[in-house]
């Protein structure tokens, strides 16, 4: 009987770190400005007071790096959200992008920058934390919507989370081409998400609020492989369902809400990572919630790379370049396993 | 076989909203026997096991397991004792046949934890019992209506539980699996000592194989004992509406039943005789 040990689990999650870090290590030096390993060495090798602030450590260290950091966190939580909504959902089809969370988070964040929050409270970021707020209410009320009789009708949730979302999206057109001089860049950014312009702090505080989401949603791993079971079952197996399912739409909608409040809307990762992961991996989510977590991060940081190298020094949006590459190869995936997605 | 009440049912009485599902209902379930609860549809036997595995609350009157109120154990408790198999699970992912066995053991793990080799060892065991091991690495979506229940019902040897409530485990299922399914729970009742407890839709297969049986009418016990004591032609037509022909199974003695189609009685062809009759005349 092939199931998951503690050797497979640690041997698939070691190796998908070092490619996590091989990735970084090697998108970091790609970009307009020419950098090499050996420049890296230079600035390290010598004395920080002289050389240190150089212009190639600058765009290292300040620019590029806190850019890939951002896509590895951004692209983590979408994954690993995508996850927990399907388990919870025990949809194949859910992803915070189409159940509208991400909006949800977007326009929580957008409120909190219009009245004018982008400030940090002690050590409660209030942008990140409005991002949440948004997405968390935007599930509840999708879940909410679509209960009917005590049971939730998967048709019916789709539907909500599409049209909620679509609204939420308008809303936050209407608002960003309002509101501030750069109307269409700010559009652009709420819609087809940015990666650029985030600095080390506000990174530090995405990160926090990500890894702490992940670690939970972690713990409740093997809870979720009951819940696809459906409620029912999953309390004959002696799961506190309810309390389970609390927590897990709370760290799907923190991460998320961290997520989309420094990137806006990035769709394809949170429904592409995990379908990806569970054909190389399988669907036991204490596997497959950090694996899908790892993936995604080197997805979106490809990707994010792809988006401000292929046409620089013009940068196309990530959210174009993960809907390009994502959507033929999940296609295909579809085309080629479909038992397992329409039995 | 000794007669020890494994569960104690006192007055229950439940409604989902206005009207009560179940009203007033007494009865105990003996230890290491097939208990079969029949009745039309309805009449709330999905509902009793629901109550039983605690999955709903019962608005009045309480439930022992043991002698101790169920309400009073945690949920991962009553899971150690109890196991169910469900009419029917629909699984939106590709989980192999043993991962979701291996499941079973949930109740006795915590937090994120790995199985052990004993949860191996027992979940295999169950395997080897439900004739699934063969299979283990397949896709659960990939079996037949029959294996899928076998795998189910290996889930629920998996948890080591000392009663197994069925909701009609042979519901989706064709005479060749509905028999093979009856004989692994007539095995398990033997060779394990395991107390079960079925909804049955199928009244034959419920009188051969049930020690016990309670006939519900809308929410109430209509006829509690031995099958003999409840499968008459006149329990039944009078629960289910319908008319039968109950007589002795020549094989086992059981009572047999045959369901009479109200167009095929012979006072109607009589009728339509008479009838027809009188227009050519």
């Amino acid at each position: 009987m092939k199931v998951l040990s503690l050797k497979k689990w640690l041997i698939t999650i070691v190796l998908l770190t070092i490619l996590l870090i091989v990735t970084i290590i090697f998108c970091s030096f790609q970009g307009s400005a020419d950098i090499k390993l050996k420049d890296l060495l230079e600035i390290f090798s010598n004395s920080p007071s002289q050389t240190w602030w150089n212009t190639k450590a600058i765009i290292l260290l300040k620019v590029r790096l806190p850019r890939i950091l951002l896509a590895c966190m951004v692209g983590g939580a979408l994954a690993v959200s995508g996850v927990v909504l399907q388990a919870l959902l025990r949809n194949p089809l859910a992803d915070p992008y189409i159940l509208g969370v991400s909006s949800g988070s977007a326009l929580g964040a957008i409120i909190a920058i219009l009245l004018g929050l982008n400030i940090t409270i002690g050590a409660l970021p209030l942008i990140p934390l409005f991002g949440f707020v948004g997405g968390l209410l935007t599930i509840l009320f999708v879940y909410h919507i679509s209960k009917i009789h005590r049971k939730i009708s998967i048709q019916t949730m789709l539907l909500v989370g599409v049209v909620t979302g679509a609204i939420l999206a308008a809303i936050i057109m209407f608002i960003t081409s309002m509101a501030g001089p750069h109307k269409v860049q700010g559009i652009i950014f709420w819609l087809m998400g940015s990666l650029s312009s985030q600095e080390y702090p506000m990174v530090v505080i995405v990160s926090l609020y990500v890894i702490v989401g992940i670690l939970i949603l972690l713990y409740y791993a093997r809870s979720l492989n009951l819940l696809v079971l459906g409620e029912e079952s999953a309390t004959q197996l002696g799961l506190e369902v309810e309390r389970t399912k609390k927590i897990a739409f709370i760290g799907a909608s923190l991460i998320t809400g961290a997520a989309v409040s420094v990137s806006g809307l990035i769709g394809f990762v949170g429904i592409l990572i995990p379908h990806l992961m569970r054909m190389i991996i399988g669907s036991d989510h204490r596997l497959l919630l950090p694996a899908a977590g790892l993936f995604g991060s080197i997805y979106l940081i490809l990707a994010d790379t792809l988006a401000r190298t292929l046409m620089a020094p013009t940068e196309i949006p990530v959210g174009v370049i993960t809907a390009i590459c994502g959507g033929p190869f999940f296609i295909y995936l579809l085309r080629k396993k479909k038992t397992i997605f329409f039995h | 076989m000794t007669l020890t009440p494994f569960f104690r049912v006192k007055d229950l009485r439940f409604r989902y909203d206005q009207s009560w599902v179940l009203d007033g209902l007494s009865f105990e379930v003996r230890e290491g026997e097939i208990l079969g609860i029949i009745g039309p549809n309805g009449s709330g036997k999905t509902t009793i096991l629901r109550i039983l595995s605690r999955v709903l609350m019962p608005q009045e009157g309480e439930v022992h397991l043991h002698g101790k109120n169920l309400l009073a154990l945690s949920q991962k408790e009553i899971a150690q004792i109890i196991g169910v198999v469900p009419q029917d699970t629909y699984f939106p992912f590709p989980f192999t046949v043993g991962e979701v066995v291996l499941m079973g053991r949930s109740p006795w793990l915590s937090g994120f934890g790995f199985e052990s080799e004993r949860d191996l060892q027992i979940a295999s065991q169950a395997m080897t019992l439900t004739n699934t091991l063969s299979f283990s690495n397949r896709l659960i979506f990939e079996l037949s209506g029959g294996e899928r229940q076998r795998a189910i019902i290996a889930r629920a040897l998996a948890q080591r539980s000392q009663v197994m409530l069925l909701d009609e485990p042979t519901a989706h299922l064709d005479i060749g699996y509905q028999i093979e399914i009856y004989d692994l729970i007539k095995k398990l009742n033997v060779e394990k000592r395991l107390t079960l407890i079925i909804v049955a839709h199928d009244l034959n297969l419920a009188s051969e194989y049930c020690d016990r049986l309670i006939l519900l009418d809308a929410g109430r016990i209509y006829k509690m004992g031995s099958p003999k004591e409840v499968i008459t032609e006149e329990n039944l037509s009078r629960v289910y509406q319908s008319k039968v022909l109950v007589e002795e199974n020549p094989v086992t003695g059981a009572p047999r039943v045959t369901l009479l189609s109200k167009l095929m009685s012979k006072k109607y062809r009589e009728k339509r005789l008479t009838a027809r009759s009188n227009r050519i005349s």
